[in-house]
């Protein structure tokens, strides 16, 4: 650091100070390795299979010891006070916030990033058509963007983080050069994506303009307010606008109505592709929907309402009955998320601090039996040859060790008592019961939804454990020597360890969830005037806030009483 | 024994817990090259050492309130890892290793493959079993409950009979079923105990946090009546009450002999054991209100199960119908609300557990030699397999209830608890009223003594006497192991019928702590209704 401050001129470290740059350390780095690997791609010996792989591992790895550091430096003394829970500093004029809400998310983006760069060692450098300089950086940028979209706090920062992760998302699933499925995939992916994102850029332009001519959350939320206040000029507009940015969302979330793409892109994909649209493209996804939908346009909840509950109806049920009848164990994995981001849902539908934090917490869970159900899959797969279920019967005899992992997380994510996946529905199904009554039918459905998803997941480990061995089964050879599917196995481990531990001691981490959740709800009391405060100390920006944001803020907590409990 | 109490006493409960599970994983490790006798005799060694564990707990008998342990868990939710013991828990514990003891060693004759997982499922299944009954938190009694679901799906769907899928899966679907209202009730007691804000939160779901809001008044009747209900209908599943008992023959017929033995033996009582902890234990004033129709379902499940009974050609089916209608007795106990009755409802627990294990050993010994269940395949076997007949003889009047033997002191605790009780002089059904006193549907559920004696004789008399058909001729006679554990179950069978005390002191002091609440609500609701009475005498206008 003081290397640094000798070469750098007074006034840009002055500047980086007021905008907080130091806030964003791990995109930096990333941001580095990205550039590394751009330019040692385009002259170093391509023959090198294995350089992109150490180069972007080592990328994750010093951005997640910066964003440790970050943690640690400037949340943990200020949570000892009590404050840093709600520290909110706006980073390079607004365009980005770092909360602690978004601090998690970026952990969990890059936490699942690490994992996912070492299971797809294997893809990346063993098979051939793949470029792995092109897989990690497409993969890496991808990342960014998720990261980005974690801490935006401004619409044009939104859209374009969205659309770094989305446009190297597509890249991503078409990776496996000269493969139909996955060129055919990736087109799918494009033309949906791009569908979504026009919905979602009409959206923003409807709200800019609704809002008075502001990008930034803070003026859209407060002038929001005002416009909501009056239906008959301004109704049909915001039902416009909410209707389209919804449906943007849905697309990311892998949300039904919006959920077409799901199984075939998942299905065409390569399996690490797979992985990471599931797992982090949809925590970004999801961390954004936060944002926006219990944050920003908080004022537009009662009439969104209605849309989010049939959202989430439809997505666990679609999900979860069209999974019953799966043969393959990349699309019952692809019904499977559907389904769960139809419980992830329910959460952003009730807004309340314990349903967000619980949110937050599902999503560190899912994160752990995801990825681990998607490693053992690959492990699977590419041992075997084969993605049909009915092919992986009888495999206990042969690896009992893969399998019982394997099982471990397919129990997880169908919510069996003591692993993790139990304790993240329990815990977002009683934020949902705490919210009152009227959502007790919307329990009673996504309790029946859980029953149903046992009968699918049960089935795998049932044909697993107990069929008699099938011929392909019966073929293989009793010990795996792939050297190379060593990182995978790890991963594999590492998320087992990791699900029964979350199960085991949920209680730490779902508390620090719980105390991240409460920086994105907006009106509560405490957090507003500590929030405004403490932006105005830090920022010169925000001294542009209307003075009447005292006297909204107060109206808002009369309308929203179960906002501020 | 002063050092060996102080050589176990810390975390006495959760070393018992533990155990099993540590069991579990070794077995799962062993190196698969292993030979088969080998792993017989881990599993062995394995279960005499957890059987000591489990009655080194008597030492500390008078003294149990040493033992509990509370470890918060989720604090925020007031969940805790709470376990304690009691003369009820702890006489349970001991049932489990005793007959886990004796399943390892009926093992050795039933499996022949994949022993290491099936040893590893198996001490799985008896940590949580153990685990159930020391819980003292309702959502980790709930989380133990159900994680015997797993090993027993997969004990009943490897090692089982030909029809070992449908009968796993129906037996899971069956007791998931069962969970939902139990979960339900156990989320719908801790929501009524957060109601009254007299507990701190961080307590919710501790029996005695519960506890102690019922005896304060702070639950509404409403209230307690929902969720006794919904956890006696979960309970009532796991018994089996008779609509919800179908799943229990198919789990029976095809699981291998050893975990019939569990299943009878200790995992029916599971549901009894609920019952008389959780409904019983928190509700007392509820379970007046449900005992007639507690009592409506014994007679159904004593007299109809009975009769099932009679008609089975399956040998294996019938016992399975015998130990439904043995479970008929304990709701009957349940339903007279004394000290007695409700003793006698454990007492039948554990008399139950012992025989029935005898019972399915003899069915699972005679199986081993002729392949076939079907009774009218037998015939004669008196002449050739003279130690079976002997034991199988002994076996069945202990089951129905011959004097001196096990089930005669259990049953006639229950018939003597009910007959005197006033629990209830009619069965309020919607639409009709049925005339029937306790002492009524005792007196019927006494024909369900009648007809055990006419299925176990006519049974025993069908398999052992008569002509011996040609191909059994070379019929070998029980083995050293086989006539181990009869013997040993046997022994039991005559040593707590001829002195029950022996029996009945281990948990007697405990069981008062239950049915004393329970009596004193049905001594007050008494009283009420007599001044009543005497009330609308008062009023009542001279003639």
């Amino acid at each position: 650091m003081t290397l640094f401050s000798s070469l750098m001129p007074t006034a840009a470290m002055q500047w980086i100070a007021d905008q907080n740059v130091n806030l964003i350390a791990p995109e930096v780095t990333l941001l580095l390795g990205i550039l590394w690997l751009f330019i040692s791609s385009l002259t170093a010996n391509k023959s090198n299979r294995h350089l992109p792989f150490w180069v972007s591992l080592m990328a994750l790895v010093l951005a997640c010891g910066s964003l440790v550091y970050l943690f640690k430096a400037v949340y943990w003394p200020h949570s000892v006070v009590g404050q840093a829970t709600w520290l909110s500093s706006p980073i390079l004029f607004g365009a980005l916030q770092a909360d602690l809400f978004g601090l998690i998310v970026r952990g969990l983006l890059l936490l699942g990033g690490f994992l996912l760069i070492l299971m797809s060692r294997q893809f990346a450098t063993q098979i051939k058509g793949v470029l792995p300089a092109e897989f990690y950086i497409a993969l890496l940028s991808a990342l960014l963007g998720g990261l980005f979209l974690a801490s935006a706090s401004d619409l044009i920062t939104v859209f374009v983080a969205l659309e770094t992760l989305g446009i190297s998302s597509y890249i991503l699933v078409s990776s496996l050069r000269g493969n139909i499925w996955s060129a055919e995939a990736g087109l799918k992916y494009l033309v949906y994506g791009g569908v979504s994102s026009a919905c979602l850029l009409m959206g923003f332009a409807l709200l800019y303009g609704l809002s008075g001519g502001h990008t930034d959350f803070a003026h859209i939320s407060v002038t929001l307010q005002q416009v909501v206040q009056n239906p008959a000029a301004y109704g049909l507009l915001l039902a416009f606008a909410a209707t389209l940015i919804i449906a943007g969302l849905g697309f990311k979330l892998s949300a039904a109505p919006f959920h077409m793409w799901t199984p075939d892109v998942y299905e065409g994909a390569p399996l690490p592709v797979t992985a990471f649209l599931s797992v982090l493209s949809k925590t970004a996804a999801f961390a954004l929907t936060v944002r926006l939908l219990s944050g920003v346009m908080m004022p537009l909840h009662g009439t969104l309402l209605p849309a989010l509950i049939a959202i989430a109806v439809l997505s666990m049920t679609v999900g979860n009955v069209l999974a019953l009848v799966q043969t393959s164990i990349k699309r019952l994995l692809a019904y499977s998320t559907i389904a769960h981001a139809g419980y992830m849902i329910l959460a952003v539908i009730v807004a309340s601090q314990a349903s967000l934090g619980s949110l937050l917490f599902y999503l560190g869970v899912y994160l752990f039996m995801n990825l681990g159900a998607f490693a053992s899959a690959m492990l699977l797969s590419s041992w075997m040859g084969s993605e049909k279920i009915s092919d992986f019967a009888g495999l206990f005899t042969k690896r009992p060790g893969l399998v019982f992992m394997f099982s471990l997380a397919l129990l997880s994510l169908a919510g069996i008592p003591v692993t993790a996946g139990f304790f993240a529905k329990f815990y977002l199904f009683k934020s949902v019961a705490e919210a009152g009554s009227q959502y007790f039918w919307l329990l009673a459905v996504a309790l029946l939804n859980s029953t149903i998803s046992l009968y699918y997941y049960i089935n795998v480990i049932r044909v697993m454990v107990i069929a008699e061995p099938s011929a392909v089964v019966n073929a293989l050879p009793t010990s795996d020597v792939n050297g190379s599917s060593l990182s995978l196995n790890w991963v594999l481990q590492v998320s087992t360890i990791a699900t029964l531990l979350l199960g085991f001691v949920s209680a730490p981490a779902y508390e620090l969830m719980l105390q991240a959740s409460r920086s994105v709800i907006p009106f509560s009391p405490s957090i507003s005037s500590q929030g405004l405060r403490s932006k105005r100390r830090l920022s010169p920006v925000s001294r542009v806030a209307p003075s009447s944001t005292q006297v909204q803020v107060t109206k808002t907590q009369a309308q929203h009483p179960r906002i501020s409990g | 024994m002063e050092s060996l109490q102080t050589l176990f006493q810390a975390n006495y409960l959760l070393k018992l817990v533990v155990f099993p599970v540590l069991l579990s994983i070794f077995f799962a490790l062993l190196p698969s090259k292993l030979e088969t006798k080998r792993v017989h005799f881990w599993a062995v060694l394995a279960s005499v050492l957890l059987l000591i564990l489990a009655l080194v707990g008597y030492l500390f008998a008078g003294n149990y309130q040493s033992l509990s342990l509370t470890l918060p868990w989720v604090p925020q939710l007031g969940i805790h890892l709470a376990l304690a013991t009691d003369g009820i828990s702890q006489t349970m514990v001991a049932l489990t290793a005793v007959l886990l003891l004796m399943a390892v060693v009926a093992s050795r004759d039933c499996i022949h493959h994949r022993l290491k997982l099936y040893y590893s499922m198996l001490f799985l299944l008896i940590a949580s079993l153990i685990g159930v009954f020391l819980a003292r938190d309702t959502f980790v009694f709930f989380l133990f409950y159900e994680l015997e679901l797993i090993p027993m799906y997969l004990l009943i769907a490897i090692w089982g009979g030909p029809r070992r899928q449908f009968a796993a899966t129906k037996f899971v679907l069956y007791t998931l079923f069962g969970s939902v209202f139990l979960f339900v009730g156990i989320l719908a007691a801790a929501y009524f105990v957060n109601q009254t804000g007299a507990i701190a939160t961080e307590n919710t779901f501790m029996f005695n946090a519960i506890e102690s809001v019922v005896r304060a008044g702070g639950f509404a009747l409403p209230a307690q009546l929902l969720v006794f209900g919904l956890l006696f209908l979960g309970f009532s599943v796991k018994l089996p009450m008779v609509p919800f008992h179908t799943w229990l023959p198919d789990a029976h017929v095809e699981a291998p002999t050893p975990i019939s033995m569990l299943l009878a033996g200790i995992l029916l009582k599971l549901g009894a054991y609920g019952m008389l902890r959780l409904c019983f234990g928190f509700f007392p004033s509820a379970s007046l209100f449900f005992a007639p129709y507690i009592g409506l379902f014994a007679l159904i499940n004593i007299i109809y199960t009975a009769a099932v009974a009679l008609v089975q050609k399956d040998l294996k089916k019938l016992i399975a119908y015998s130990s439904v209608s043995h479970m008929g007795f304990v709701l009957l106990g349940l339903a007279s609300l004394t000290t007695i009755g409700l003793s006698g409802a454990t007492f039948v627990m554990i008399s139950h557990g012992i025989v029935s294990a005898a019972l399915f050993m003899c069915v699972g010994t005679l199986y081993n030699r002729t392949h076939t269940r079907l009774i009218a395949e037998y015939g004669g076997f008196g002449a050739v397999t003279p130690v079976l007949f002997y034991f199988f003889l002994f076996t069945a009047m202990a089951s129905l209830g011959l004097p001196l033997l096990i089930s005669f002191a259990g049953e006639t605790l229950v018939f003597y608890g009910a007959f005197l009780s006033p629990a209830f002089a009619e069965i309020v059904l919607p639409g009709i009223t049925l005339p029937w006193s306790i002492q009524a549907v005792t007196a019927a559920s006494a024909i369900g003594v009648v007809l055990g004696a006419a299925y176990m004789l006519w049974m025993i008399k069908r398999v052992f006497g008569g002509a011996l058909a040609h191909r059994w001729a070379t019929l070998s006679d029980a083995n050293r192991g086989e006539v181990f554990v009869l013997a040993t179950l046997s022994l039991f069978a005559l040593v707590f019928g001829f002195a029950p005390s022996l029996l009945t002191r281990q948990y007697d002091q405990d069981l008062l702590t239950i049915s004393r609440p329970v009596e004193r609500s049905l001594v007050e609701a008494l009283s009420q209704d007599a001044h009543q009475l005497s009330h609308l005498r008062s009023v009542d206008p001279q003639p």
